[in-house]
Formats: structure tokens, sequence, C-alpha cells
């Protein structure tokens, strides 16, 4: 009903047709819907945010691991270590674990547990000096380098930083099953 | 075009879309358009805006007395926006009844109730009932100190009417006492029962009011000129709707939502109040005691309402003119003034945010527990453990970690919005015997390494984060755990939130003090969307550029003659 007035008085402004050709209702019924069409544009593009983020969002902090001192060098170890869980407004400790290899240099590295091949727990061959996994026989150097098997890519480090000598770790899923590292 | 075409003409032949748009837009208004008429579409305006931000919140609100008020603190701190919803709705819920109540007095002082249009004023008064139940089941929805103590006296009140005055407490409250029915019966109350009356009524006045039209001005000749009603009324309720919106978010961004902590059925120090909008029938009760009390409780509303009701049935004269109408007008003022001079009156008696009391006690206190070494879990032990579960939680990573080491995991109070105002009592009773007036200073502690209590304004480096959550997870877990100082200290920090000397509502809101006195707002919205003052720019920006546009658009059409004006004059 009101698109061709307003579709008129559009292009009266912008081609300069004749000046003063706008109707006078043409006029209030453009302001009208211009007023009420930006207060529904102000509030719907957040709301739309408001849904969105927190449908996409995922945040999780370091948490402590372990005292350094406590950790063996040169031979990886599994340590199970709770992080703080958010699940919209609940709050929670979720126990997860991590592979520490402490190397002789000082250099630390921390692994995800779970296979980069389909998402299985490994575990680490003393004897092979290799981790193995269970499920498809992937195998991998204590660095986390494929040696067979397989996965696709060596085993995930997850972000980690030393404070006051202690290892902190902060949590992340990957994607298994494709070559490159990629959080879920 | 021609697709779009086709679509219309097939829609058009099985909806009368013509027929309603008619219904709705198509209308004389008496005398013209006029910003007077404005009020009732900015109700509706008002209103739309109390939908769209209700539904928002169902999609992050839970109904339990639990969760519901961190429910609502995650939506407004932590959900982009969430800041926004919750504000227009908390200031929605007072602009709307302000305008309801402007839109009554001003039906009521141009005479427009008068025959035959007394069943839009009946249905409009439905409406302003419905709107108060809104109000009322509403604010106890958060489930904090004042929504709870809210909806405690609120239906206390209801409770004394006389004979269904029990069973109607009963059944608001699901039970004899408020609990987890309470907010379930008023959660269904609010989001289904009141909207569909609120549609059911609104229906009814709406047609109600067409059927007759717009009354127009009281002069019988101003009404023989006719005015549109759109685009000419519509334009100017959508100024008014601009307005109405800026000072909506006005009072969203500068006046921001405060939160009064969780709910504490057992703070016996909290003196409750209701909304603003419930203050004069609050004090009003004051004057009812004992065997009066049904007379205050049940007789002023009802008086009110039947009040209401009555008026066009009782003023039966069709004279409109506030001016020849003095006995009717003066008896309005004086309902209105009296509710006014009330509300007042209950606003400035004495109540919650009076802390002289607590101010009073604070120093002659020094706390329920004895100074002596309490046992209290050492850290120092469980660091060469060397076990693989000392996982301390959100430990603030990157901090220096030489303040005092606690060990157990943060409580539940570490993830609720405390009120700090509620927790400078708490503060001043519980912990300034040993920390100090405002956590300034430390008693002194033999003993102990350092020689004295932490001072905790300012506050343990190791304990102060930027983050809220994780700085209020520190505080929360020397309360709840307690702490021992280094060395052999004759004074421990007792285990507050362990031993059950204070209850999670308590502990928040300690935690909020303690964090503003280093200056960090526990109800701080960490994740905005776009910072609320920033918005508020933006919106202003963008009526600016609009107003500047559209005013550019009018002076072109000025340049030609008002033929368009003169041809409406002879309509």
């Amino acid at each position: 009903m009101m698109s061709d007035e307003n579709h008129a008085g559009l292009s009266d402004t912008n081609h300069k047709i004749s000046p003063g050709t706008i109707k006078r209702r043409g006029f209030l019924k453009i302001a009208a819907a211009a007023i009420y069409g930006s207060i529904a544009v102000l509030l719907g593009l957040p709301f739309l945010k408001t849904l969105i983020t927190p449908a996409v969002m995922k945040r999780s902090r370091f948490s402590k691991v372990a005292e350094l001192s406590t950790i063996p060098v040169g031979e990886p170890v599994d340590i199970h270590f709770s992080a703080p869980a958010q699940d919209a407004f609940y709050h929670d400790q979720a126990m997860h674990t991590v592979w520490v290899l402490r190397g002789k240099n000082g250099s630390v590295s921390a692994f995800s547990p779970v296979c980069p091949h389909l998402g299985c727990h490994y575990d680490w061959n003393n004897k092979a000096r290799q981790f193995q996994c269970p499920c498809h026989a992937s195998t991998f150097a204590a660095d986390g380098t494929v040696l067979g098997g397989p996965a696709p890519r060596s085993l995930d480090t997850l972000p980690h930083r030393i404070v006051n000598g202690a290892l902190y770790v902060r949590w992340v899923d990957y994607t298994p099953g494709i070559p490159e590292k990629v959080a879920v | 075009m021609r697709p779009l075409g086709a679509i219309n003409e097939w829609l058009a032949a099985r909806w009368p879309f013509s027929e309603v748009s008619r219904l709705v837009l198509d209308e004389e208004i008496a005398g013209g358009a006029s910003f007077s008429y404005s009020f009732g579409s900015a109700v509706l305006t008002v209103f739309a805006i109390q939908a769209v931000t209700g539904i928002m919140q169902l999609f992050f609100y839970v109904p339990t007395i639990r969760d519901a008020y961190r429910s609502v603190g995650y939506l407004h701190t932590e959900v982009p926006f969430g800041w926004l919803i919750h504000g227009l709705h908390y200031w929605g819920a007072q602009v709307i009844i302000v305008l309801m109540l402007v839109h009554l007095a001003r039906v009521f002082i141009w005479g427009a109730y008068k025959t035959p249009r007394e069943l839009t004023w009946v249905a409009g008064v439905g409406l302003l009932l419905v709107l108060m139940a809104f109000s009322l089941t509403g604010a106890s929805l958060p489930w904090d100190q004042k929504g709870y103590w809210a909806g405690q006296v609120s239906t206390s009140v209801a409770g004394v009417i006389p004979i269904v005055g029990s069973a109607q407490k009963i059944l608001l409250r699901g039970g004899q006492e408020m609990g987890q029915l309470t907010i379930t019966r008023f959660f269904g109350i609010h989001v289904a029962i009141l909207p569909l009356a609120f549609l059911a009524l609104f229906s009814l006045h709406i047609v109600a009011m067409r059927r007759f039209g717009s009354a127009g001005p009281w002069e019988e000749n101003k009404r023989k000129l006719k005015g549109p009603f759109w685009p000419d009324q519509v334009f100017k309720d959508s100024i008014v709707a601009a307005v109405v919106f800026v000072i909506l978010l006005t009072l969203v961004v500068f006046l921001p939502y405060q939160f009064s902590g969780p709910a504490n059925p057992f703070d016996t120090n909290y003196v409750p109040k209701p909304e603003w909008n419930f203050l004069f029938l609050y004090q009003a009760l004051k004057y009812f005691q004992g065997s009066l009390e049904p007379v205050g409780a049940a007789g002023i509303p009802g008086l009110l309402i039947i009040l209401l009701l009555v008026l066009p049935f009782v003023d039966r004269s069709t004279e409109r003119s506030p001016f020849r109408r003095p006995l009717v007008l003066l008896c309005g003022f004086a309902v209105a003034a009296a509710v006014t001079a009330f509300s007042l009156a209950g606003y400035l008696s004495p109540g919650y945010g009076t802390t002289a009391d607590a101010v009073k006690t604070g120093s002659s206190s020094s706390g329920p527990w004895k100074l002596t070494v309490q046992a209290v879990r050492s850290t120092d032990t469980s660091a060469s453990d060397g076990d693989t579960n000392s996982g301390s939680g959100a430990a603030p990573a990157g901090s220096d970690a030489t303040g005092p080491s606690v060990s157990g995991e943060a409580g539940e109070a570490a993830y609720v919005i405390g009120s700090a105002q509620r927790g400078a009592m708490l503060f001043n009773d519980q912990c300034s015997g040993c920390h100090g007036e405002a956590g300034k200073d430390g008693l002194p502690n033999p003993g102990s390494v350092s020689g004295s209590v932490p001072v905790l304004n300012p506050i343990d480096q190791a304990l102060l984060s930027r983050e809220p959550t994780v700085f209020a997870g520190n505080i929360d877990r020397v309360i709840q755990h307690g702490s021992l100082p280094e060395g052999s200290p004759s004074i421990a920090m007792p285990a507050f939130g362990d031993d059950g000397t204070l209850n999670q509502q308590q502990i928040a809101n300690l935690i909020a003090y303690i964090m503003a006195l280093n200056g960090v707002d526990r109800a701080m919205i960490t994740n905005p969307g776009i910072r609320p003052v920033t918005f508020y720019l933006v919106t202003l920006g963008v009526f600016l550029f609009m107003g500047l546009i559209l005013a550019g658009a009018w002076s072109r059409r000025s340049a030609e003659p008002a033929s368009e004006d003169q041809a409406r004059g002879n309509k």
C-alpha cells in the first residue's frame, strides 16, 4: 500500500526531479515507518546477537595441574586435574587428564589425552617408548609425532603456562580425524 | 514485481487484508490527530518491548529458587546485550505503568469515558489491573532479596482479606510458605495467563474504541473537523514512541538495575518495601492494624477499583469539558493526590538502605568466634603431596602466588551476584573486628609471619583480579574454607562457609562488598555486546541522523504550497 509512495518519495529526493513533490501524507508514512523501523532494528540486531553468541562461544581458563617439581623428567605422565567448567549459569569442576612430558632441557609439553584419529584415549608404553592408541593402533613418539597407524596428525598439545613453578593448562577439545589441529 | 503481485492477489482472495487494514488504520479522528492521544499507543509500544524482551528472557531464565537469581545475573552480565534485555524489561515495567496512568488521566480529564464509551473504559481499567499483576508477579521472578520479600508481603496482604484470604494466599504461594511452587506459579501467571488476559482485554478495548471512534476534543465545534488516523496520528504516535524509547534507554543505561542480592529468607534485618506502584497500599496498610487490617488490605484497593469501574456509569452527564465538571474532576484529583501522598510517605519511611543501625552495632561486635587458633586446612602440605589432584579451580594464572594459600573449591556464593550494600552491613558486624573498618587495618596477629591480620582494602595482589568471577572465586575460597596464616598465629580466619556461620547468600554479599572496596563491581557487565553508553550514543546518533534526513525531506516538500493540507480540510 505504501511501498509505491515510499518509492516515489525516495526517488524524488535522490534524483532531484522536482523538489517539493513529496506529498504530505507520503512523508508522514515514511517518517512513521522509519521511526518504528529504527526502534525495531536497534533492538532486533542486538537481540539476534544475544541468541547467537552463547550458542557459538566457548571459554575455558588455565587450571593448575601440578607443581612442576613433582613431574618426572624424560618420561610422559598422565595427570588428572580439575578445571572449572561453565554451562551457562551452572559452574562445576570438570575432571580432565593431560599427558605431560618434562624434557631434560627444561621444556614442558602438555598433550591432550585424546587420540587425533578418532578420539580414543591412548596410553604410554614405557618399553616401546611410545604412545599407543588401543583403538586403531596409532603410535606416537614421546614428542607427539606420528610413528605409525592411521592418525592424521601429531598429538594435540594443550595451551600451558608455568607460573611460580606450577603447571597450568587450558583444556581444549580438538576435532579428531582431520590433518589440521582445529578446536571444536 | 509481477510474481509479487500474483502472490498478493492470491492472498487477498483468501484473507481480508484490505478490510483488516481498514479496521486497524482507517479511522477519522474528530478534531484531527493530536499528541495528547498518543499515550495509549505509547503503552502499546512499551508492551511490545516488554513482550519481546520477555520472550528473550525466556531463553535464559529458569524459575527455580536455586537458579533463578543466577540465571538473571548470567543474562545481565555475561550474555551480549543481556543488560539491554533485562534492563529494558525492568524499566519498561515501570514506564508502562506511568504511561498507563497518564493515559487514564488524559481520558478522565477529556471526559472520553462517557456514553457510549463505557466498555472501552472498563476494559482499560482491566488492562491497568493486568499490568499491576504483571508488575507484582514479575518482581518476584529474579528471586532476589527485593523480589522475594515483595512476594512475601504481597501474598501476606492477600492473606488477610476476609473469608477468601487464606485460601488466596496458599493458592498464590502454592503452600503456606514462599518456596519453589511460589516462583513456578508466579512464573506461569506472568508468562502465560497475564499475556493472554492482556491480549483479550486489549482486543475488547481497541474494538470498542474503534466502534465509536476517538472521542476527540471536548469542544463540540472542534470535533467537526476530521483528520485521518493513518498516517497523521500514527506519525505523532511514532514520535512519542521514539521519545519514550530514548527515555527508557536513558534509564537502562544511567540508572542500571541494582542487584539486591540473592533471596535470603533468614535475613532478619531486611525491611522489605514494595515496588513504587504498590507503595501507596504499603503505606495505607500501616494505618489499619489489628482487626482493621482486612479493611486496608481489601478495602483500599477494592474501593479504588470500584471507583474506576463505576465512573462512566455514575457520571452520566454528557458534558465533557473539564471546566464544567468541577465535582468529578475534584474527586479525581483528590484520589490521585491521596495515592501520591501515600506513595511518597511510603517511599520516605525507613526501610531497606538504612545502614545507620549496622554502623552502630558494627564496632561493638568482635564477631561470633573467639580469637583463638582454629584448625583450618593447612595448605602447605597439599602442595608437597605432589598428587595430581591439586588443581585449585580458577587460580589466577600469571598472578603472584605468594599470598594466602587456600585450597578447596569455590562455593556457590562465588557465582552469585551479591549486594555490596548488604555486604557492608554484614562486614561491620562480622569482619571489621579483625580486618578493621572497611577492611582498612588488620588486628595484630602475634606469632604469624606477617604479624597482623591481612588488610582487605587494598586486598592482597594474589587475590585481586579484574575479572569479577575470578576475583569472587578467590575471595570466596577464603571465606568458605578459612585460612591459616604462616607461622604460629594466634588468630586464624575461620571457615565461615564450612562451619555454617554464614550462609551462601551472606557470603555472596560479603564478596560483593570486598570487591567493591577494591574497585571491582561484582555486577560488572563482562560481556556487554556493545558498552551501554556506546549503545546509547549509537541510538541517539541513529535518531539524530534520521531526524535530519526527515527534516530535509520535509523542507523540500514545504517548498510547494500545502495543497494536501487544503484537500484534507475539505474532506
